[in-house]
């Protein structure tokens, strides 16, 4: 044990004595890692984003169909879904994407009941709109410092319409603990929201809550129903209905899958990597030959040259998958995923002022640690095995 | 009345994969048993085969046929374990004086004792005289990259005597030393000769060869001479 022990050491110590060569590795083996770590960092963050969303949001969510293609619902949709069995409220919400500022930065009003917004959303500056109020405006944090918006400004009408030319004012700037909220979304009410797109009598969507286990029941019924749109001649509007589940589904899986491009671009970088490190360590290659020679040489029995290749293998992945945890952390952190953001975003959401939400988890940490412990096992373990199998005058010669 | 042989060499021969097509014969059916005690020197000019021979015997390397009896026990047939604990039997002074990079000579002198779970504080002191015995005890904290040439060797020396070896070898050690340095390293040889310990040198350099008890020629891979005084 004692043995053991001191040889451990001396694999401690080759790690300090060879400070190049294990730097080389460790460098190596975070080059790999890092974006890795920082993709799963953002895709981990967009999922807790998209559950407090969800948790936040209704049970179902009823939008209009005409012929195959998305439809306004009537607002009387409303009602009509409001007094189906199991369905404890049920409100309108009015989507719709402007342009704002001189550059035409995109935007979303999202034009919904005062009292129907988010639990979490709270207003840092001015207040949220009011009941009834119109042309009140609530702006993303993000938004408004990328736009220079502050309480009481009063905002160019997004375009004319039949109603006249109307000018809204920044009642508030608000912050969501979904931060990509922050970054491109102004909250009014459904009336401003319809005034902006020059709209009477519609919503983009219904949003439903049912009492407990009513959501099969009440989804069947939404969709027996023969038409939510109003008859204006263009024929019947036809409901999709899409649940909770549904939307956690897609959003993950929208998630997952570009976590699985990336896994994919992470393995073939270890796949690139594990002989880059071969190579790399090559630096060191023919005196880690000639060390091994001579420690057998001297008496050494292989298993204990391979602990202490094991053990400077250890340090090496520990260092490596470390650095790259910190690194990662710095990476989504005051640089907001810079580069790997981009893969899971698009550019609104990874504008500068934009937060980028992020989580980085104690699994796929572990993982990467055990794949960078991997990737260096093989680069040093294997040749060391080798040499260390040979006749030490072959490894000094 | 003969000693009884420590190590001995029979009927070896060592072939290697040269640069060209044909291989290299180092060794060609070489017979040689070292008594207990003796002090011998391998001589013969360059690539004669005595390094070959030397490595064979402190069961550095493997001959391609023949058999190395280390004490009675056959190194061809020993497993890897078993020639380790011979080859911690034997000291061996490296041509060139090979060293851990970057460790202090107390450390690197210290190694063969570390795989044999001696306490650091015993590793330590021992490191220390024999570094002492060597005349290196002021240099024990550099490391072997401020060590000179004639300095190195004799780590060398302390490093292949720190784990009281029953059979000493040395492959030139003099060769790149001047003479001062060169016989220093040739009383250490002959010192641990002294104390009872067999000792085997391949040299070139006469003055060691003077303090051999038997000096055994090589030539083409051959022992052609035996001469024992």
């Amino acid at each position: 044990m004692r043995s053991a022990l001191s040889v451990a050491r001396t694999g401690l110590d080759a790690v300090a004595h060879h400070r190049l060569r294990s730097a080389v590795v460790v460098a190596c083996v975070v080059a790999a890692l890092l974006p890795y770590l920082v993709a799963l960092g953002v895709g981990h963050g967009l999922l807790d984003q998209a559950e407090v969303s969800l948790a936040e949001g209704a049970d179902l969510t009823v939008t209009g169909l005409r012929f195959g293609r998305p439809a306004p619902l009537d607002l009387a949709a409303v009602e009509t879904v409001r007094r189906l069995p199991g369905v404890t409220d049920a409100w309108p919400r009015v989507v719709g994407e402007v342009q704002l500022g001189r550059d035409g930065w995109p935007a979303v009003v999202v034009g919904v009941p005062a009292d129907r917004l988010p639990a979490s959303l709270e207003a840092v500056e001015g207040r949220l709109f009011a009941p009834g109020a119109t042309h009140e405006l609530v702006v993303g944090r993000a938004l408004a410092s990328r736009l220079a918006l502050r309480v009481g400004a009063f905002v160019p009408p997004f375009y004319e319409n039949e109603h006249g030319v109307k000018v809204s004012r920044v009642v508030g700037i608000f912050r969501a603990d979904a931060p990509l909220l922050e970054s491109n979304v102004v909250l009014t009410s459904v009336e401003t929201a319809l005034a902006v797109f020059a709209q009477q009598g519609v919503a983009t969507e219904v949003l439903v809550r049912c009492g407990p286990d009513y959501v099969p029941e009440v989804r069947r019924a939404i969709l027996a129903l023969r038409t939510l749109g109003g008859d204006d001649g263009h024929g019947p509007v036809r409901p999709r209905v899409v649940t909770r589940d549904d939307a956690r589904a897609v959003l993950t899986a929208s998630v997952l899958h570009r976590e699985g491009v990336v896994g994919l671009h992470f393995l073939l970088a270890f796949a690139v990597g594990i002989p880059l490190v071969l190579v790399t360590s090559g630096i060191g290659l023919a005196e880690r030959r000639r060390e091994v020679g001579l420690l057998k040489a001297v008496g050494w029995h292989t298993d204990q040259v391979l602990l202490r290749a094991g053990v400077e293998c250890l340090v090496l992945a520990v260092l490596a998958a470390s650095a790259s945890v910190l690194l990662a952390a710095l990476w989504l952190g005051p640089l907001r995923g810079t580069g790997v953001a981009a893969l899971f975003l698009d550019a609104t959401d990874t504008a500068p002022d934009a937060r980028i939400p992020w989580r980085l988890t104690p699994v796929p940490v572990l993982l990467a640690s055990a794949v960078a412990l991997a990737v260096v096992l093989s680069g040093t373990l294997v040749s060391t095995w080798r040499t260390a199998g040979a006749s030490p005058a072959e490894a000094l010669r | 009345m003969t000693a009884p042989v420590l190590v001995a060499a029979l009927d070896v021969s060592r072939r290697f994969r040269g640069t060209g097509p044909a291989p290299v014969e180092a060794l060609l059916g070489v017979t040689l048993e070292v008594e207990r005690g003796a002090f011998v020197a391998l001589v013969g000019p360059s690539g004669s085969g005595k390094s070959t021979l030397l490595a064979l015997l402190g069961a550095l390397d493997r001959p391609t046929s023949g058999r190395v009896v280390f004490d009675g026990a056959d190194l061809l047939r020993a497993s890897d374990a078993a020639r380790t604990r011979v080859r911690r039997r034997i000291g061996i002074v490296f041509q060139g004086g090979p060293t851990l990079r970057r460790v202090t000579a107390v450390d690197n002198v210290g190694m063969p004792l570390v795989a044999r779970g001696v306490p650091a504080a015993e590793r330590e002191a021992r490191a220390r005289a024999a570094l002492g015995r060597v005349g290196l005890a002021d240099r024990a904290g550099s490391p072997p990259e401020e060590l000179s040439g004639g300095e190195l060797q004799r780590l060398g020396v302390a490093r292949a005597l720190v784990g009281d070896p029953e059979l000493v070898l040395a492959d030139e050690p003099t060769s790149s030393l001047d003479r001062e340095n060169a016989a220093a390293v040739a009383d250490l040889l002959s010192a641990a000769h002294a104390e009872g310990r067999t000792v085997v040198v391949a040299t070139h350099d006469d003055a060691l060869v003077a303090r051999a008890t038997r000096v055994v020629e090589l030539a083409h891979g051959r022992v052609v001479a035996d001469r024992r005084r």
